[in-house]
C-alpha cells in the first residue's frame, strides 16, 4: 500500500470513529489533541484499523500508542511484514 | 419529521423505570437493581439498563410523522446512574437523529437514529450457532408506555423486542453472565430469518465479547465489556460497628502517605491503637534509629496484635543520568531496609504471637518507572521477610497482594490516569481480608 493511500485511510478511520468532519491527522497527535479519544474510542479504533488493515496488535503494542506517529508506524510494519 | 434542528432537555431514570424495564426484557443482572451489590463494584451505584436509555432516547426524539427506522447504532462511554439528572441533546439532520446523554461536558452514551425507506430484505434463512427463543414481556410494556404517557407506534415494537433482547442478552446469556453494553448497532429488516446467534468472539486484549445475532429479521452487533467482579461484602462500616480492632495494637510502616495513610485512618476509626513510623524520623543512620524509635515505644511493641509492613521505595521521577546517586543510595538505605529492621527489632520484644502482614506489590496508576522501582523494593522486603518468618514459627505471617486499581470499565487501558482515591476501595478490601483472618 502506498505511503498516501495508506494515511488517507488512517485519516477516514479517525474520522468515523471520533465523528470528526474536518480533520488531518498528524503524526504528533496524542489522545488530548482529538476530541472524543477516551479509552472506549481506543478500543474502537484499534479495532478498526485491524479490521481494515487484516493486521492484529498485542496489548504491549496497544499499550505503546503514545501519539498518531507510533500509532501509524507500527500499522505500517504490520502491512509491511504480511508482504 | 420534526423541523426542530436540536434540543436539549433534562434526562432523569427513575428507578421505577428500571423495575419495569427489568420486567420487560428479563434481563436480571444484579449490576442494574442491587443495590448491594453495585456498592461492591467498581460503579459504587446500579447502572441505567443501556437498552433502556436508547429506548427512551427514541421516545424523546422520534419523528411525529413516523418513517421506519432503519438503523440505529448506540454508544455506551459511561455509566448513568439512577436518579441523576442529565442533559439529553438531540440532533436532527434530514433522515437522521443523533442523541447523546451528557453530564456536564461528558458524553455518556451517544445514539444514532437513522429513518428511512425499508432496505431491501435479504431472502434466505441464515445458519446460526444458536437459535433464540426469546420474548419480551409486554404486560410490563403497557405499564412502561401508561408511566411515560406513550403512544406507541405499532412500528416501535420491534425496536423494543430487539433492544430487551439485547439487554437480556448481554446481563443473562452472554458467557460468564458479566457483560455491560459497550456498544450495538441494528439494522432493522436486514435479514429473514429464525432469530439465532451467527457468531460470538471474545477478545482478552480489551476483554470484549463482540456478537453478532439476527434477531426479528434484523441484523444486531453488540460489543460487551465483561463485568469486573465485586468485591467481597465486608467495608470498612461493618468493620466500624464489629469492634474486631478495638484496642488492638497494631504497627504500619509507609503509613504516612498514598494506601498506608488511608489504611492507617480506617484502623483508627476502627478502635485500633495504630503506630506509623514517619518515613522522616527515621534517618541515615537507619540502624540506630529504628532501635531508638522501637525503645521509645517498648510498651506498644510488647503488646503489639498485628504488624502490618507497607513501606517501599519512593525514588526520583528524574532521568537516570540525571539522578543523585546519593539519593538513591539514601532511599535504598532508608525505605529498602526500614521493613527488615523493624521486623527484626521488634520479634524478640513480643510477648504473645503476632500476626504479620506483608503488603506486596502494588499495581498504582502512576508512571511505569515508578510501578518497578515499588515492585522491586516489595520484592526485596519480601524475600528478608520470608527467610526471617522461617526462624520465628510462632508468627502468623501472610502476604498481601494489591487487587489492580481499576481505571475504568475495560479494566485494560488507561490505568496510569487513573486518581488515587480509588485508594479507599483497595483500602476497604484489604480491611476486610484482616477481619476475615480474624474470625478464623
Amino acid at each position: 500500500m502506498e505511503v498516501k493511500d495508506f494515511e488517507e485511510t488512517m485519516n477516514l478511520i479517525f474520522k468515523d470513529v471520533f465523528s470528526l468532519r474536518d480533520f488531518v491527522l498528524n503524526n504528533a497527535m496524542t489522545a488530548r489533541d482529538v476530541p472524543g479519544w477516551d479509552s472506549i474510542n481506543h478500543i474502537r479504533l484499534v479495532l478498526k484499523i485491524e479490521s481494515t488493515f487484516k493486521v492484529k496488535f498485542t496489548i504491549k503494542e496497544i499499550q505503546s500508542f503514545d501519539n498518531v506517529g507510533s500509532l501509524l508506524s507500527v500499522t505500517q510494519k504490520k502491512i509491511d511484514s504480511r508482504l | 419529521m420534526s423541523l426542530k434542528k436540536k434540543s436539549i432537555v433534562d434526562f432523569k431514570v427513575l428507578s421505577v423505570y428500571q423495575d419495569l424495564f427489568k420486567s420487560l426484557s428479563k434481563d436480571t443482572s444484579p449490576v442494574h437493581t442491587n443495590l448491594g451489590y453495585c456498592r461492591r463494584t467498581p460503579f459504587g451505584k446500579p447502572i441505567v439498563f443501556g437498552a433502556l436509555v436508547v429506548f427512551l432516547c427514541h421516545r424523546e426524539s422520534a419523528p411525529k410523522i413516523y418513517r421506519k427506522l432503519n438503523f440505529l447504532k448506540a454508544i455506551f462511554k459511561h455509566p448513568i446512574f439512577w436518579d441523576q439528572h442529565y442533559q439529553l441533546k438531540v440532533e436532527f439532520q434530514g433522515a437522521e437523529i443523533f442523541c447523546s446523554v451528557k453530564s456536564g461536558n461528558l458524553i455518556c452514551v451517544t445514539v444514532h437514529f437513522s429513518y428511512q425507506p425499508a432496505s431491501a430484505i435479504t431472502r434466505g434463512a441464515s445458519k446460526g450457532i444458536e437459535h433464540l427463543a426469546y420474548r419480551a414481556n409486554k404486560g410490563s410494556l403497557k405499564k412502561i408506555d401508561r408511566l411515560l404517557n406513550w403512544k406507541r407506534h405499532p412500528q416501535d415494537n420491534k425496536l423494543i423486542e430487539v433492544l430487551s433482547w439485547i439487554s437480556f442478552y448481554t446481563g443473562v446469556i452472554a458467557p460468564g453472565r458479566q457483560a455491560l453494553l459497550a456498544e450495538f448497532e441494528i439494522e432493522f429488516d436486514r435479514i429473514r430469518s429464525k432469530s439465532c446467534i451467527l457468531d460470538k468472539k471474545f477478545d482478552e486484549r480489551f476483554n470484549l465479547l463482540t456478537t453478532t445475532a439476527i434477531v426479528e429479521n434484523s441484523l444486531v452487533k453488540i460489543g460487551a465489556f465483561k463485568r469486573p467482579s465485586p468485591v467481597a461484602e465486608n467495608s470498612i462500616e461493618t468493620l466500624q460497628s464489629s469492634n474486631l480492632f478495638h484496642n488492638q495494637k497494631i504497627l504500619l510502616t509507609g503509613g504516612s502517605r498514598g494506601f498506608g495513610l488511608s489504611l492507617s485512618k480506617a484502623l483508627k476509626q476502627s478502635g485500633a491503637h495504630v503506630l506509623a513510623p514517619a518515613r522522616k524520623a527515621l534517618d541515615l543512620e537507619i540502624i540506630s534509629s529504628v532501635k531508638t524509635f522501637v525503645r521509645k515505644n517498648l510498651k506498644f511493641f510488647k503488646d503489639l496484635d498485628i504488624i502490618i509492613l507497607n513501606a517501599s521505595g519512593n525514588f526520583e521521577k528524574v532521568k537516570f543520568a540525571d539522578a543523585s546517586i546519593a539519593k538513591w543510595l539514601e532511599e535504598i538505605n532508608l525505605e529498602l531496609k526500614i521493613n527488615l529492621l523493624l521486623f527484626h527489632e521488634i520479634i524478640p520484644l513480643l510477648k504473645k504471637p503476632a500476626r504479620v502482614i506483608f503488603i506486596s506489590s502494588i499495581y498504582v496508576k502512576t508512571e511505569p518507572h515508578e510501578l518497578s522501582s515499588y515492585v522491586i523494593s516489595k520484592a526485596i522486603s519480601e524475600l528478608a521477610i520470608k527467610y526471617a518468618s522461617k526462624e520465628n514459627p510462632e508468627l502468623n505471617v501472610s502476604v498481601y497482594r494489591m487487587p489492580k486499581f481499576l481505571s475504568d470499565r475495560t479494566n485494560v487501558l488507561f490505568k496510569k490516569n487513573e486518581e488515587f482515591s480509588d485508594v479507599n476501595k483497595v483500602v476497604e478490601r484489604f480491611v476486610s481480608f484482616l477481619q476475615k483472618n480474624q474470625e478464623t
